[in-house]
């Protein structure tokens, strides 16, 4: 297994994880917030798997489906459950290739509008994205009393048998 | 395959800490409900963690072990961060990611676990720092991939 398709694997696992979790709390938890973070827990975990969509569209140079998650539209927290698994699914797939980090390939932003991008670059900001916004999951749970998942690097290392 | 992943974190880590040596040295001790602590604490368990990973790999402390019950300088800080980030480029071109390495407890875990921590931990923890500064009224720097990108000439591509 490479390094990127570990990274990758971590991230798909981290993902549905935090995505399971939200979706197991009330509506009026989804709603919460706190300052300095993006928004609410439900806008944050949309927003997140959203641009994983958008990230394995441009990977992938394909459109996002048409059961996608949008920040435009998509509201149900089951669609995000089952989304996030597809995904990972896709993006496992993906890590097994053999990849050219510099090819020049389209990225789509939410707006719609396009731009080009070295594939590597891609990955790196896809990487990021999960994380940070996963991180910001976790301030706002923090915030409001509630106990945040364990979704480290190690945590799933553990559970993979890969620490121990 | 992790060049530009690692590049991407030892950037962000070193523009986060340089705007963080220019703020208000007053800012450093602001915190946020949910967050690890104050801005300067997070960002030295931050350094500190790095350079435990590399030396979890490596068997190597490149600087002083950082310790939670001291306060280093920013630059201090910055240094470790740099040399660290450094060596974990060397790693990712020579190390295999399923090689087993002692964890100092017990324990043994894959160098691509250690890397794969590095990553996420970095991006959690500058992510706290940047969720204190907001919280605070203070933007903060742009530390996200296409920043990177941005800032080694080699992408275009915006938020």
């Amino acid at each position: 297994m490479s390094d990127l398709a570990v990274l990758i694997d971590y991230d798909n696992w981290a993902t549905e994880r935090m995505a399971d979790f939200c979706a197991k709390l009330t509506p009026q938890q989804r709603a919460l917030t706190t300052p300095g973070t993006m928004g609410t827990v439900g806008a944050t975990l949309i927003h997140l798997v959203a641009a994983k969509e958008r990230y394995a569209s441009a990977l992938g140079g394909r459109p996002v489906p048409e059961d996608g998650v949008r920040e435009t539209t998509t509201t149900d927290p089951a669609q995000v459950v089952a989304r996030a698994k597809k995904l990972s699914d896709w993006f496992r797939d993906f890590g097994k290739r053999e990849l050219d980090l510099e090819k020049i390939i389209e990225r789509r932003g939410a707006d719609g509008s396009t731009m080009l991008v070295p594939l590597g670059i891609l990955l790196a900001q896809f990487l990021h994205h999960g994380n940070e916004h996963r991180a910001q999951l976790g301030s706002i749970f923090g915030a409001n009393g509630i106990e945040p998942p364990h979704y480290s690097a190690f945590n799933w290392g553990q559970e993979q048998g890969k620490i121990s | 395959m992790l060049a530009h992943v690692l590049r991407h974190n030892t950037w962000a880590n070193l523009t986060l800490l340089d705007f963080c040596r220019e703020v208000d040295p007053a800012i450093l001790d602001l915190g946020a409900r949910g967050t690890y602590g104050t801005v300067y604490g997070t960002l030295q368990h931050l350094v500190g963690a790095q350079q435990w990973y590399v030396q979890l790999i490596t068997g190597e402390w490149l600087g002083a072990p950082i310790r939670r019950t001291e306060r280093r300088t920013v630059d201090e800080l910055i240094a470790v961060a740099r040399a660290t980030g450094d060596r974990l480029l060397r790693i990712v071109e020579t190390e295999d990611p399923d090689r087993r390495v002692d964890m100092n407890d017990g324990r043994a875990s894959t160098v691509g676990v250690i890397l794969a921590q590095c990553v996420h931990h970095g991006n959690e923890h500058r992510t706290q720092a940047t969720t204190i500064l907001g919280a605070n009224g203070i933007v903060p720097p742009p530390i996200s991939g296409w920043g990177y990108g941005r800032a080694a000439g080699i992408s275009e591509a915006e938020e």
